[in-house]
């Protein structure tokens, strides 16, 4: 095990010197949930299955729907994402979601006027 | 030499201030070999000294229950110990700052004093926890100091002197004779182990076990010069090894042999934070097990080998 050791001082540190330098999660890791208002049907399974009561959808017009995630509430679970019969709900990587302000935690996903397939660019919390 | 010299070199170089920013300097070696050992990055150069300041800085709280005068001397006298002892160890030239027949003796007594200090604050802290730390303490001092003591002597035999500077003038003279020693240089560094409260031999400070042990009432400047007083500790103990079984390098010049007792600082350093990264730490029981049976004896042997070649030289 000396030898071990010993060798360890001629390698580079294991440490990743976050924040300075960046890395990326693996593939499958539950960060934040997206909501495509485009594929929604309003069936409402994702807020009957979520454990936290963190997701809302509202009618805005018809068959357009808003999703408004309190992403203080989500437990990252992803249930939502596996319940969705349309797959509407899709998890992403991101987890610096730090906020210094509660209520900016609450971030809803508008309905696309269009048949635009992304979210709204400011159903992101503003990053601190 | 006059009174403000003697000043001067008591408290400036190579005495009060000098060792102090030494065992700072030690203490981010330690840290940082530690680190990188085990693959982490390690703190960067200036954070015992950060840490020393942060520590003055925070509030210092006296526990009701303590007894506040030896609470408080504690550090101080620990720190003072630490320093005058440095004084009769010769660090780089061969003549340290005073001498006299006998001062290797006085010298471990004066080193003895720190770990009574680490004793008497835990026990006057009147708190379970520092209790039972200090009375550990105490406990492991039965167990490391009579084999360091033999070990440390065993050097002293040979050069039919008692007085450090006397063994360095001896090894000096008659080069090579030094490595009769080396066995003894063993037991020395193991015993040091157990002065420094190193693991394997921390139990006094086994932050898993007992919180801090004897400082876990200390808190703000108090806290700042036990810790002060450790790493100063480590430094000036290991000059004594190393004025006692290394002491080769004294006749050259001064600044090379300036570089020369810092690498050797620095081996025993090193050797100190790979026994740290590498061991688990013992327990009490298998600590004294250990220093009773194996070290003490071979501590013994030592003696004999020195004793026998001083009849053959």
């Amino acid at each position: 095990m000396v030898l071990t050791v010993l060798g360890s001082l001629f390698k580079k540190p294991a440490t990743i010197k976050y924040p300075f330098a960046s890395f990326s999660m693996p593939d499958h890791f539950r960060g934040q949930p997206k909501f495509d208002s485009s594929k929604c049907i309003g069936c409402r399974l994702c807020i009957r299955d979520c454990p936290s009561q963190a997701i809302t959808i509202t009618k805005v017009g018809d068959r357009k729907f808003e999703a408004s995630i309190d992403l203080g509430k989500c437990v990252y679970c992803a249930q939502c994402a596996e319940t969705c019969p349309r797959k509407v709900i899709e998890i992403s990587t991101d987890f610096e979601l730090a906020q210094t302000d509660r209520g900016t935690l609450k971030i809803t996903f508008h309905a696309q006027p269009a048949s635009g397939a992304c979210p709204d660019d400011s159903a992101e919390p503003a990053r601190t | 030499m006059t009174a403000v010299l003697a000043l001067f070199q008591m408290l400036i170089f190579p005495g009060f201030v000098f060792l102090i920013v030494l065992g700072l300097a030690g203490q981010f070696v330690d840290r940082k070999l530690y680190a990188r050992l085990q693959n982490r990055v390690g703190p960067p150069w200036f954070q015992p000294v950060a840490d020393f300041f942060k520590l003055l800085g925070k509030e210092t709280v006296v526990p009701e229950e303590a007894d506040s005068r030896m609470f408080r001397m504690a550090p101080v006298f620990a720190l003072g110990a630490v320093i005058a002892s440095s004084f009769y160890i010769p660090l780089w030239s061969a003549q340290p700052l005073f001498s006299f027949e006998g001062d290797l003796i006085v010298v471990l007594y004066l080193l003895l004093i720190p770990t009574l200090m680490y004793f008497l604050g835990g026990w006057y802290s009147r708190s379970v926890y520092s209790t039972l730390g200090a009375v550990r303490s105490i406990t492991q001092l039965f167990a490391y100091e009579i084999p360091l003591l033999i070990a440390v002597i065993s050097p002293a035999l040979l050069a039919n002197t008692w007085s450090i500077s006397g063994m360095v003038r001896y090894y000096s003279a008659h080069p090579g004779r030094w490595l009769f020693n080396i066995v003894g240089f063993a037991v020395a560094i193991i015993t040091l182990l157990g002065k420094l409260e190193r693991v394997p031999f921390d139990i006094p400070e086994a932050e898993t076990e007992i919180v801090a042990g004897t400082f876990t009432e200390y808190s703000g400047r108090f806290l700042a010069f036990f810790r002060l007083a450790i790493d100063t500790e480590a430094i000036v103990a290991a000059s004594l090894v190393v004025a006692v079984f290394l002491p080769f390098g004294f006749g050259l010049a001064p600044w090379l042999a300036f570089i020369v007792y810092l690498a050797k600082i620095l081996a025993i350093l090193a050797v100190l934070a790979l026994l740290r990264t590498v061991f688990a730490r013992l327990r009490l029981d298998q600590m004294i097990d250990f220093c009773w049976k194996v070290v003490a004896p071979v501590a013994f042997l030592q003696v004999l080998a020195d004793l026998v070649l001083k009849e053959l030289t």
